[in-house]
């Protein structure tokens, strides 16, 4: 993970919170596009609020580790497939 | 001599205008009935000047969604079934949209452009609002049906109109009247839409309204469904079903041994109902609405995910749950 690294939210997505999780429905240019909606856990639906165009990834998991009780070599793990999801989905750049 | 038609589809009218009448038989005109006012009707929502051409225009567009027939088939996605057919479009259609596409939506200048060459070939230019248009159906014999409407492209500016306007919602469900109640059982491709149709048709006090899609609109406080002509796989209902009626309990069903219903949480309810919804997936503001009515409006009645057995049983078990 590239601590240094600064990621910006798609405008291409269209988010919701319920019960404390976020929804993330990306918009489709193509029906070959069609994938899956997102459902984030407690700790993704945290970690994706904390993506502003303005923290780095490194600031993202420190405040994550504030924030839950877990280890810094999981969550620094868990947090790096997260983002790969997010970039795949090109939900963030 | 023009010869002007009236369709309304959930209280959205659509007003037709074109040089002759449609060529079409008695069946069909019988079929649709009910969506073919008899009446200049006092409200006009869609206007369209229909032409008959003979080969597709062209025009000067930016694409901005496609519908592939090469879409993925994943179980938890968003549905695509109006997206997308089996039937392929005929080889001037595939020429002119591209190899693989069964329609698509442009941009031309400020207006939107929906192009389809699978069920019937059409080109629709509409102003941005989607109210007023110019329709081109293509087809060299100069001749056109109702059908090449309804099922041309009339389901997709059906829920693109009904969101960018924030009127309501197309889902993939069935929906029946029984009483005082309305009943929606919404679910995935057989998940059983038709089979419960079949179950409750012929009821005393049960009317249908369609078997396979069901706009939903909201009035004040009121939520109601709507008949649709855009039938599954059972349409014995069609000449005898009834327009609109309230909603008052929304099933997410599947098929299981026994009949079991269970109440579900907004999360839940939002993650099994999204599949079910027709969605214009090209538009921010569409996308957000359809997710907003959905959570906000749509789950605010009793919704329960149900599987059910296919026997008579199920209609006493339906009425019975609270």
């Amino acid at each position: 993970m590239n601590k240094k690294k600064i990621l910006k939210k798609s405008s291409n997505v269209v988010t919701r919170e319920i019960e404390g999780a976020v929804i993330l429905l990306p918009l489709y240019k193509t029906s070959k596009e069609f994938s899956y909606i997102y459902t984030f856990n407690k700790t993704s639906s945290v970690a994706w609020d904390l993506i502003d165009g303005k923290r780095t990834l490194g600031d993202v998991k420190e405040e994550l580790l504030s924030k839950f009780e877990v280890g810094e070599e999981k969550l620094e793990k868990e947090l790096d497939e997260f983002i790969k999801d997010l970039v795949s989905i090109k939900a963030v750049a | 001599m023009t010869y002007e038609m009236f369709l309304n589809v959930g209280d959205i009218v659509t007003k037709v205008t074109s040089l002759s009448a449609p060529c079409e038989t008695e069946k069909n005109r019988f079929k649709y009935h009910q969506f073919i006012l008899k009446r200049v009707p006092p409200k006009i929502d869609i206007q369209l000047n229909l032409t008959v051409i003979p080969r597709y225009k062209k025009f000067k567009q930016k694409e901005i969604f496609a519908a592939r027939r090469d879409a993925p088939k994943k179980r938890h996605r968003f549905h695509n079934r109006i997206l997308s057919r089996n039937k392929p479009p005929d080889k001037e259609a595939e020429k002119y949209l591209g190899e693989g596409l069964d329609w698509r939506m442009s941009k031309v200048g400020k207006k939107v452009l929906m192009e389809g060459g699978t069920s019937g070939k059409y080109q629709l230019l509409l102003d941005e609002d989607l109210k007023k248009g110019a329709l081109f159906l293509v087809n060299s014999d100069n001749k056109w049906k109702t059908t090449d409407i309804i099922y041309g492209f009339l389901q997709v500016l059906t829920i693109f109109y009904l969101a960018k306007n924030k009127l309501g919602i197309l889902v993939h469900a069935a929906g029946l009247k029984d009483g005082k109640e309305g009943y929606l059982f919404a679910g995935l491709s057989r998940a059983g839409k038709s089979t419960t149709t079949r179950i409750w048709d012929n009821q005393p006090s049960v009317k249908i309204l369609n078997d396979d899609r069901i706009i939903i609109r909201k009035f004040g406080r009121q939520l109601d469904m709507y008949a649709t002509p855009w039938h599954g796989d059972y349409s014995d209902y069609l000449e005898s079903s009834v327009e609109k009626t309230e909603l008052t309990k929304l099933f997410y069903i599947y098929h299981k041994k026994t009949n079991k219903a269970q109440e579900v949480s907004p999360l839940e309810g939002f993650n099994l109902f999204f599949q079910t919804l027709f969605i214009p997936v090209w538009d921010k503001n569409c996308l957000k609405f359809v997710s907003n009515f959905l959570l906000d409006t749509f789950l605010s009645k009793p919704s329960y995910k149900f599987g059910f057995k296919n026997d008579k049983k199920v209609i006493d078990y339906v009425r019975s749950v609270k």
